[in-house]
């Protein structure tokens, strides 16, 4: 946290050298300056007091750094809506004042043009950041409503305790009192999101870290209580959506990995089990074709039965799978088959006389 | 666009822990009797031994480091210490086991304490037998780095597997009854004890809980203390 300040110190460094330019500015532009004079810092300026100072002002936007084209397009918007190119990005931060003018929610319109983002991506030269430009390539086409740039100038000086990202989510029209805040989807950056916010700091620690804060980096801004309240309410209900918003991101994703990895175990498995089948019955049927071929045509009837129950008792064990065997089962009974045909052989060739037996040779009986 | 079906890219193993890679070697884990798939819920108690890890290929001439880290720590909403270190064996023969290999950082069980954290195991063929440094600590470990600094080239197999805490994974309302059994225990220490007498063994009880546990032994309390309080009314009611 204490990082994140530091680096925004030096990029509001940076930003004050043009403060004094805008402030240089209007003050030509406009005579009515004299708050912005009195309090010296663009900080301290009140959407209203600038808003009556800049009621007039024309539009070399060009030319003019970030806090006059927010002034001016702010203005501009608020007397008609009239384009002017907003840079919303860098300077995005949580909603900072009420909108006292309800003419501005007006007035804030649905009808911004898209281009106009656009555009003010091409001139955010003056804070041109690597985040401030994901930002605003995440928020140009997905922010239809007038209203966060409302909030862009209103959160101007609030101070980045959060990461610059969390601010396109804090844009929202949370300080329209009468409204319900209303959270639209599109700001769905959540890639972009920095996902630095541990649980603790949505516990109750939060708001007065966020308190102190402002009030070290803004001290004379002028802060009514009630909206800070409401404002840094809202804004923790934000955050919490974001969170929930990934959190429930991350468990699609998990709940899918789950399902294609038992998918891929399914098909797995099944090719196995084919595999296995057909190797066991391809083993089987060599065994038992080669054998058999050879000893049916020497069976006597008796045996040729015999033979036959047998080759049909193993067959029917091939068809039988929810029979759990052993790997060597199927072996074993080959083995057992091939001493049964055996067996049959012998008592087959006995019979026909043709195995040598003492008898025989006894009588001198020679067997070829 | 491709539908990706592979799990380890659709959870964001591969992206954020390893880079992307065509699996070559078999690696199998086995934990508490169960075999490891991609995406598979553990619960810590069942993790907390070593797992039991067989390494496919055909060649013991070539070494493998198996590196498990834990890609979602302390948090995965706040992955700070991302990749806590939780175990590392290298010089591992081809169609072993871990058991026959060098530990360079010895197991350690996850313990997430919120959150659902993947712990992931990741397979590297070694180029040839070497000398492991241990890295400085467990957090923040980068499995990329690691591979580049020892030549290990991209993984040769990998899996990973969810685990959470025991009870669920609190979340902000167990934040909040925790708090209140904090206050609650506080309380009631100051009112028999005195004020000054409770915070020494308010003090004390918390440093007895310790860091990891400190969430579930607070629920438990706020569980008595809501049983004990229902029964002190029923008594006083009936």
């Amino acid at each position: 946290m204490v990082a994140r300040m530091g680096t925004q110190g030096g990029g509001s460094n940076s930003i004050g050298g043009t403060q004094a330019q805008a402030q240089t500015q209007i003050q030509t532009l406009d005579p009515k300056s004299n708050p912005l004079a009195r309090q010296g810092s663009l900080y301290s300026l009140t959407l209203d007091e600038v808003q009556n100072q800049l009621g007039d002002l024309g539009k070399p936007l060009s030319s003019m750094n970030l806090d006059e084209l927010l002034k001016t397009v702010w203005t501009v918007e608020a007397n008609n809506q009239a384009t002017g190119s907003v840079d919303y990005g860098p300077a995005a931060q949580q909603p900072g004042q009420p909108v006292s003018g309800s003419s501005l929610n007006q007035q804030s319109s649905l009808m911004l043009p898209t281009d106009l983002s656009k555009k003010t991506v091409d001139e955010a030269g003056v804070v041109a950041e690597s985040s401030a430009g994901k930002r605003n390539s995440g928020l140009g086409g997905a922010d239809p409503m007038g209203l966060p740039q409302q909030a862009q100038w209103m959160n101007y000086q609030i101070p980045s305790v959060h990461s610059q990202q969390q601010q396109q989510h804090s844009m929202l029209p949370v300080f329209m009192p009468g409204h319900p805040v209303q959270q639209p989807v599109p700001l769905g950056g959540n890639p972009i999101m920095d996902a630095a916010y541990s649980e603790t700091q949505i516990t109750m620690s939060s708001s007065p870290v966020m308190g102190t804060l402002s009030d070290t980096q803004t001290p004379g801004r002028k802060r009514v209580a009630p909206d800070d309240i409401a404002e840094k309410s809202v804004e923790r209900r934000q955050k919490r959506m974001i969170k929930n918003r990934e959190s429930a991101a991350r468990s699609r994703a998990r709940k899918q990995a789950y399902t294609h990895e038992l998918e891929n175990k399914v098909s797995r498995l099944e090719e196995e089990n084919e595999r296995l089948k057909r190797q066991k019955g391809h083993f089987r049927e060599t065994e038992k074709s080669t054998e058999f071929g050879r000893c049916c045509c020497m069976l006597s009837p008796r045996n040729w039965r015999r033979c036959c129950q047998a080759y049909h008792h193993q067959n029917q064990s091939i068809n039988c799978d929810e029979q759990a065997q052993h790997p060597y089962e199927d072996r074993v009974d080959s083995l057992s088959f091939k001493f049964q045909l055996a067996v049959l052989v012998y008592y087959e060739l006995r019979l026909l006389g043709v195995l040598p037996s003492r008898r025989r040779q006894a009588q001198g009986i020679v067997v070829l | 666009m491709i539908r990706e079906r592979n799990p380890l890219v659709v959870s964001g193993v591969v992206g954020d822990v390893l880079d992307a890679f065509t699996s070559t070697v078999e690696l199998r884990v086995y934990s508490d009797g169960r075999m490891l798939c991609n995406g598979c819920n553990f619960r810590p108690s069942q993790v907390v031994a070593q797992p039991r890890v067989d390494i496919g290929g055909d060649d013991f001439r070539s070494l493998y480091t198996l590196v498990m880290v834990d890609a979602d720590a302390p948090s995965p909403s706040n992955p700070c210490l991302r990749e806590y270190l939780h175990w590392l064996v290298t010089d591992i023969p081809g169609s072993t086991g871990a058991d026959f290999g060098t530990e360079i950082v010895s197991y350690e069980s996850p313990q997430p304490s919120m959150g659902i954290h993947r712990l992931v195991l990741g397979l590297f063929r070694q180029p040839r037998r070497q000398m492991v440094n241990a890295p400085r600590g467990r957090q923040n470990f980068n499995t990329r780095e690691f591979s580049r600094l020892h030549n290990l080239g991209s993984p040769v197999a990998a899996v990973y597997y969810n685990c959470q805490r025991e009870g669920g994974t609190g979340g902000r309302r167990a934040f909040l009854r925790c708090g209140i059994s904090v206050v609650v225990v506080f309380g009631v220490l100051s009112l028999c004890l005195g004020l000054e007498e409770g915070k020494v063994y308010f003090r004390e009880l918390r440093r007895l809980c310790g860091e990891e546990r400190v969430l579930r032994v607070w629920l438990g309390i706020w569980v008595w203390a809501c049983e004990g309080l229902l029964c002190g009314i029923g008594a006083l009611s009936g």
